[in-house]
């Protein structure tokens, strides 16, 4: 997981930045649930080019939205 | 609703002022919905669970009672510890049943929504599911208290609105990213485990 307040899963990660890419995080996961399920994956990587591990926290969070009632 | 009338936040205006006596009338109303939520498991129990909601009732209970030395600065802040009491019943209740060994599956069931019905209800898993909102409550705490107002003390969204002082539609924002990060938390613990 890519948001983890361990510090194993985020060496080098103080913690402001942590809580700044939470907020971030949860910024975008609503964005893209408001956008059409098959524009999520497009939307995502335009609003993370320069940030993989962003856009694969995303999709892992996006991911079980699929299989419930949003 | 849990304090529709206000009547929890005039106790508890009494408990601040120095009512000793206060209590006894506060815990009775807290005590039926819980007794409410026992009701829920009734409908959801195997007859073999380890932990039965009358029990739980009475342990919840009794650890309210325990508190006098607590003072509650609002309703908000007692029902957050009553969720979290009833939590930690639930986690060491796990723990128990899992060093005596003689659980199963199953074990205990927790008064989950249909939309979190993805939680298992074994020891472990309550354990996981313990250890993860340990981890939301450091990236989030208003979330993790989201997640234990509605799994562990059952309120609607509306009453856990009201009880943390937020919007109806900030809580739905909030518990729907909280579920989709928990199903990942424990998802990962899965397979870290099956590794």
């Amino acid at each position: 997981m890519a948001l983890n307040p361990d510090a194993e899963s985020d060496p080098g990660l103080e913690p402001s930045d942590l809580a700044q890419r939470w907020r971030l995080t949860e910024e975008l996961f609503h964005r893209a649930m408001e956008c059409a399920p098959d524009e999520r994956t497009q939307k995502i990587a335009e609003w993370t080019n320069e940030d993989p591990a962003m856009r694969a926290a995303l999709l892992e969070l996006l991911a079980p939205t699929c299989a419930w009632k949003s | 609703m849990v304090d529709a009338d206000g009547e929890v936040t005039r106790l508890l205006e009494r408990w601040r002022g120095g009512d000793p006596d206060v209590l006894e009338s506060l815990i009775p109303l807290v005590y039926g919905h819980l007794h409410r939520i026992a009701r829920g498991y009734m409908r959801r129990e195997r007859e073999d669970h380890t932990l039965q909601p009358t029990a739980l009732v009475n342990e919840v209970y009794m650890r309210l009672l325990n508190q006098r030395k607590i003072t509650w600065h609002d309703r908000g802040h007692f029902f957050t510890f009553a969720a979290r009491m009833m939590r930690n019943i639930l986690k060491d209740h796990a723990r128990a049943h899992l060093a005596d060994r003689r659980g199963g599956p199953n074990a205990i069931r927790l008064p989950l929504s249909d939309e979190v019905a993805w939680i298992g209800s074994s020891s472990e898993e309550i354990l996981d599911l313990n250890r993860a909102l340990d981890r939301l409550e450091q990236l989030d705490q208003r979330k993790a208290h989201l997640v234990e107002l509605r799994f562990f003390l059952a309120l609607t969204m509306e009453e856990s609105a009201e009880v943390l002082s937020i919007s109806l539609a900030t809580a739905e924002r909030d518990l729907k990213f909280s579920r989709s990060w928990l199903f990942n938390e424990l998802n990962a613990e899965a397979k870290v485990k099956a590794i």
